[in-house]
């Protein structure tokens, strides 16, 4: 049997991984691709996608409600089985918005993507705050699945294929965009970071937060302190507290370094997805709360994470 | 706008802070854990009474539920300002699309609201579907992910905070917005004004026939929640490529 | 010649006459202000809710108002103690001319003669001497030595001080004109006027002695008709509190509704706290108004040592200042309503106030008033949705409670049916790790001395200590009620916790909810099981310092078991200057343990270095929540342990 999928994402390397999803969805998957632009067609048609619909509107595609046209007059036209969206914020409005125009189930936030044996789409995405992994099979023609970033790779540059023009009419714009404001990576709070190194009380001295830092900005991430180092010791202010009496955050990854991993910590950090603890105590309770812990000196093991992000 | 009418949908789902694995079977423990309200949602009840609070009128709680909710949860919903809410009871479904049907039913019987106001997605099922398919139903505009609204003169303004941009956007209402955590801290009611709020209407209805199409098959903890992956008696750079190596895997650091 | 009391000798005739008028015309203000006073504080109500029989009240009165026992603690306050013990006396001694002149000559009988006269003379002369002495050092050392708390506070004790002092002064400066121009025969008991007269005479006249009398007097009468109006008027209002409040501070905080009525009723309309100067209690207004400004609060209070924005002395004064107009002023929207967190309720201000006020009540009180109306800072309103949500402040799983049977080999509270002992084990002991760590020293140590007993599970949930400190009334009584009935219907007997907290608020606050519960401390069973050598000797002479934890040795008055316990141990202790009744609170009090305050620097850290100073290698903890202030303050140089690790022998 053959399968259509349709892959669309607002960034064009979201769209390559998407194509790269769909691709491993089964051993007989038509994919089309929707490119905004010629570049992005051009990329596209390289990337392992059989056929490019070139989007062709009287204006720009700006938004989730353009792309969730966008997408419904592709879906008229190709019939496809299933259409991957890539699940940024505006692409889940997107895919919630083709899939209730279309009558259609859709899952969002999916770590993985399967046509099942009985013809529906298996999908596998995080639930219940992150601790927990659903599994649904999701039936109709099309599904429409949201996945997450980051899940595939992108397929190795291949032979350039058909680039065809879908012709939309996108009708009036309802939500007009005033001013975009980029987030800018200094004025990034705490809770809203992505990545957290967070230091406790095996630094020897505030000079030390130096090798701290180096790391985080290895890794894109926002430094916060325990309780005794922001409260106790004022080596770090106290807005960049985790914990009870600081803050919660929800980072995707979180390096807990030299922090023993007491209570009222961990109740500020057990949302972060990946938690990585450095602890020279084997028994410090950290460990239990991690998913990847070194037994080791943080002066040892910090610089040589840096050493090695830095290549 | 003379005493506009604010509704909004509330998911009271199970607090995930507290869930943990069954030991036996590795599926999370539901029995053991109590509900809330859904932590958007609670800031979507904050937003709409700050708005009555500014621009009078009502608001209006309306929630889809499979079987009857806890009161203390339907007491804090109004205890933090809701005038009263609707409840729908629906069929149990694993198809984010069911609540919205019912969710749009019971709006449509509400009158004419000039916001309807959700959390951007749920704790348990962080679908994000609920807000956009409302829009869909309603065919209203749809603003998504606000962290900040204002009304006036039939206009809706807010700020869309996405993954690297905040977009300022606008809108005419009745319009439908989803709203995340930056937008507010919610009030938490006290004992007395939970027990207050127990003077105030609550309906229920029943809901339409729900979507069909999606199956859960199995819901499961990866073995325990962390992996509690050992990386020890290594030398600390043999350490740190292993860490490097699993981090890659798991796709939080590009190497 | 019998020495008699000459009445208004070398005066003019019609001194008596313009002096009654004055005289009345002084006590009717004096009487106005004193109605004034009373209206303000509305005394009827203060006096009924007051705590105690009149007996008591009146002991308080005799005790801390006209002996001064906690005023005259200090150096200042023994001077004051001087002046007050010299203003009575002379106010004797009025009273006796006053029954002399007035009462008995009209019937041609005398008092103020003979003998008594001379009595007399000696004590008037002695307590003359006394107001004008301990006055003038007072006033020099206001001058020199002291920082009054500011500007206000100083104004107002130099005037003060300063008049006293004139008048005294004015008294000595006309006894000895008189005497020096006409002797009585009473000199050698009127030794300090004579003694000033020795060289006057001869070079004084009557009219001298008019003017002199005449300024003594109505400066005199000023006093009396001011003293209600102006920062005098504590010598009214601070002894009618000293009457109504009992000095300790209490274990525990004022109930301000019951809800258990309350839900009888169905009426939900009360409102809690002071959010305005209005909503005070007549007994708050009594407290204001005793308020002396003395600043001797600020000296212990762990905020304000800490560079907290709280002092308890300003919080005082402001909603003092708000009683007269502005009692309807919001104070919610003032910096009142963010200085209340800063309290920690360890009752260290309450301990020494000499006015017997408890400004922790009133730190309290607004943040009742902040939380009714839903105001709870993000950290704040996280805990309390813990408790709401899963019966704990840490929002765990209610569920784990069970988890400590297991870890401890003892049956919970619903599986034991009935045990000697119930250990009450907090939220702390299940769900910090830290923490749990006590939890089994004590467990091991009881086990080891054959006591039976019992561990909480999920049967109960959180004492509500911490919640109603932050000034949730509600969800308090909420807790406590379900407590209750758990405790009930498992027929606990006696309850033991290592947690002061929680033994504060299930021994003395659950009594307010109708709880009649046997609550003892960890340390105090130890020390009971030390005594009776059932307890190892784990300790080899360490130098150990004990931190009182507030709510066990403020709150409630335990100082010796948990000593005796480490002695008994073999621990060599050693004091720190701040313990007993006047530790140091660790900082995580009333509440505050879990959410932020700004401080300069911790209080913990305070403490630690306080330790450190003694020499101590360990310090000693009764309480959780010290426990973990301390530890994460501490440097590495120090241990911080639980009594019942130290006894237990955990290092």
């Amino acid at each position: 049997m053959n399968f259509t999928v349709l892959t669309y994402a607002e960034r064009a390397d979201f769209t390559l991984e998407l194509i790269a999803a769909a691709s491993s969805m089964g051993s007989s998957v038509h994919v089309v691709a929707l490119a905004l632009d010629e570049a992005d067609a051009a990329k596209f048609s390289v990337g392992g996608a059989h056929v490019v619909l070139r989007v062709a509107a009287h204006r720009e595609v700006t938004g989730p409600a353009d792309a969730a046209a966008v997408l419904a007059a592709a879906v008229k036209q190709l019939q496809p089985n299933a259409v991957l969206i890539d699940s940024s914020r505006n692409g889940v409005e997107a895919a919630a918005r083709l899939a209730q125009r279309l009558g259609a189930p859709c899952a969002t936030g999916c770590l993985s993507v399967a046509f099942g044996s009985a013809g529906g789409v298996l999908i596998e995405r995080r639930c219940y705050g992150g601790g927990f992994v659903a599994r649904q099979a999701l039936s109709g023609s099309p599904v429409v699945i949201a996945v997450q970033p980051h899940r595939y790779e992108p397929l190795a540059i291949g032979k350039p294929c058909e680039v065809r023009e879908l012709v939309v009419d996108l009708g009036a714009q309802e939500v007009r965009t005033l001013s975009v404001r980029r987030v800018e990576h200094g004025s990034r709070q705490i809770e809203k970071a992505e990545a957290i190194v967070a230091v406790g009380r095996g630094l020897r001295g505030p000079e030390d937060l130096r090798m701290v830092q180096a790391l985080a900005g290895r890794l894109d991430a926002e430094v916060a302190g325990s309780r005794p180092v922001t409260d106790d010791l004022r080596w770090l202010p106290g807005d960049v507290k985790v914990g009870l009496s600081g803050h919660t955050v929800k980072p995707k990854l979180y390096v807990a370094c030299g922090i023993s991993g007491q209570i009222e910590h961990i109740v500020g950090m057990r949302a972060a997805r990946t938690v990585v603890a450095i602890n020279k105590d084997p028994a410090a309770p950290i460990h239990a709360e991690a998913d990847y812990s070194i037994v080791g000196d943080l002066y040892q093991v910090l610089p040589a994470l840096t050493a090695l992000l830095s290549r | 706008m003379p005493d506009p009418l604010f509704v909004v949908c509330f998911k009271m789902c199970v607090d995930v802070a507290v869930l943990r694995p069954h030991p036996d079977t590795g599926e999370p423990d539901l029995a053991r854990a109590p509900l809330r309200i859904s932590d958007f949602d609670e800031r979507a009840i904050e937003e709409a009474v700050r708005l009555r609070e500014k621009h009078g009128g009502r608001v209006v709680g309306v929630s889809a539920v499979t079987s009857d909710p806890p009161r203390e949860l339907l007491l804090k919903a109004l205890a933090m300002g809701l005038d009263a809410v609707r409840l729908v009871t629906i069929a149990p479904s694993d198809h984010p699309g069911s609540a919205a049907a019912a969710l749009a039913e019971a709006i449509h019987a509400l009158g004419e609201p000039a916001l309807i106001l959700c959390g951007e997605g749920s704790v348990d099922g962080y679908n994000g579907q609920t807000g956009p398919r409302l829009a869909e139903l309603l065919v209203m505009p749809c603003v998504t992910y606000a962290g900040r609204i204002e009304i006036g003169c039939g206009q809706l303004e807010a700020d869309r905070m996405l993954e690297d941009r905040a977009e300022a956007v606008t809108c005419a209402l009745p319009a439908v917005v989803t709203v995340g955590g930056e937008i507010n801290t919610p009030r938490l009611p006290s004992v007395l004004q939970l027990m207050a709020a127990g003077r105030k209407p609550v309906e229920t209805v029943c809901g339409v026939a729900t979507a069909t199409g999606v199956v859960t098959l199995d819901v499961t903890a990866p073995s325990t929640s962390r992996k509690r992956i050992r990386i020890d008696g290594a030398q600390p750079a043999e350490a740190a490529i292993s860490l490097l190596h699993y981090l890659a895997r798991d796709g939080e650091v590009a190497v | 010649m019998i020495p008699a009391r000459e009445n208004f000798a070398l005066l003019p005739a019609w001194t008596p006459p313009l002096m009654y008028a004055l005289a009345l015309l002084a006590a009717a203000c004096f009487l106005a202000g004193c109605l004034r006073l009373a209206r303000r504080i509305d005394l009827r109500e203060a006096w009924r809710i007051a705590p105690g029989s009149s007996r008591e009240k009146m002991a308080r009165l005799l005790t801390y108002g006209l002996l001064q026992r906690r005023i005259a603690s200090r150096f200042n306050g023994l001077l004051h103690a001087a002046l007050v013990a010299g203003f009575v006396l002379l106010l004797l001694a009025t009273t006796l001319v006053f029954v002399d002149q007035d009462l008995l000559r009209p019937f041609g009988r005398r008092l103020l003669t003979g003998n008594i006269y001379a009595a007399f003379s000696l004590g008037a002369n002695a307590a003359g001497l006394l107001v004008v002495v301990a006055g003038g050092a007072l006033l020099a050392w206001v001058v020199a030595r002291e920082k009054p708390a500011d500007e206000r506070v100083r104004r107002n004790l130099t005037t003060t001080l300063g008049a006293l002092l004139v008048l005294g002064v004015t008294g000595f400066a006309l006894e000895a004109v008189r005497l020096a121009l006409r002797p009585t025969g009473a000199e050698p008991w009127r030794f300090a006027g004579a003694w000033l007269a020795d060289p006057l005479r001869g070079h004084v006249t009557a009219k001298l002695y008019t003017a002199l009398w005449w300024s003594h007097a109505v400066l005199a009468f000023g006093f009396i008709a001011a003293l209600p109006y102006t920062a005098l008027s504590h010598v009214l209002a601070t002894p009618l509190n000293i009457a109504l409040a009992p000095p300790e501070p209490a274990g525990a905080l004022s109930k301000p509704f019951d809800l258990a009525a309350l839900m009888a009723s169905g009426q939900f309309d009360v409102k809690p706290g002071i959010a305005r100067a209005a909503d005070l209690t007549a007994a708050d207004r009594a407290a204001l108004l005793a308020c002396t400004s003395c600043g001797r609060c600020e000296e212990v209070c762990p905020s304000a040592l800490s560079g907290a924005s709280l002092s308890p002395r300003i919080l005082v004064r402001e909603l003092r200042d708000r009683l007269n107009g502005r009692a309807q002023e919001d104070l919610l929207a003032t910096p009142l309503a963010s200085q209340a967190w800063a309290c920690n309720t360890c009752g260290g201000c309450a301990a020494v106030c000499p006015a017997h006020v408890r400004p922790y009540e009133l730190a309290v009180g607004i943040r009742r008033a902040l939380l009714a109306e839903g105001r709870a800072d993000g950290r704040q309103a996280q805990m309390l949705a813990g408790l709401e949500r899963a019966g704990n402040p840490y929002g765990m799983p209610a569920a784990d409670r069970e988890s400590l049977s297991d870890l401890l080999g003892a049956p919970t509270l619903a599986q034991a049916g009935q045990a000697e002992w119930l250990y009450w084990v907090g939220c702390a002991g299940v769900y910090d790790a830290r923490v749990r760590r006590v939890v089994e020293a004590t467990a091991g140590l009881l086990r080891r001395a054959g006591v039976k007993f019992a561990v909480t599970g999920a049967e109960v949930a959180c004492c509500g200590e911490a919640a109603r400190r932050m000034g949730e009334e509600g969800r308090f009584q909420m807790l406590a009620l379900d407590n209750l009935v758990a405790l009930e219907q498992y027929g606990v007997r006696r309850i033991v916790t290592h947690c002061p907290h929680c033994y504060n608020t299930l021994r003395n606050e659950y009594a307010q909810l109708g709880g009649r519960l046997d609550v003892v401390h960890h340390t105090e069973l130890l020390a009971e099981l030390a005594e009776q050598r059932k307890l190892p000797r784990s300790m080899d002479g360490e130098r150990v310092t004990l931190h009182d934890g507030c709510s066990l040795g403020r709150l409630n008055g335990i100082y010796e078991a948990p000593r005796w316990a480490l002695h008994s141990a073999g621990a060599r202790l050693v004091e720190m200057p701040r313990s007993r009744r006047t530790a140091l609170c660790c900082g995580g009090g009333g509440g505050a343990y879990w959410y932020d305050v700004e401080r300069s620097v911790p209080p913990a850290r305070l403490r630690v270095e306080e330790a450190v100073a003694m020499g101590a290698g360990i310090i000693a903890t009764e309480c959780p929540f010290c426990l973990k202030m301390l530890g994460d303050a501490a440097a590495e140089s120090v241990k911080v342990l639980d009594v019942a690790e130290l006894l237990a022998g955990v290092d």
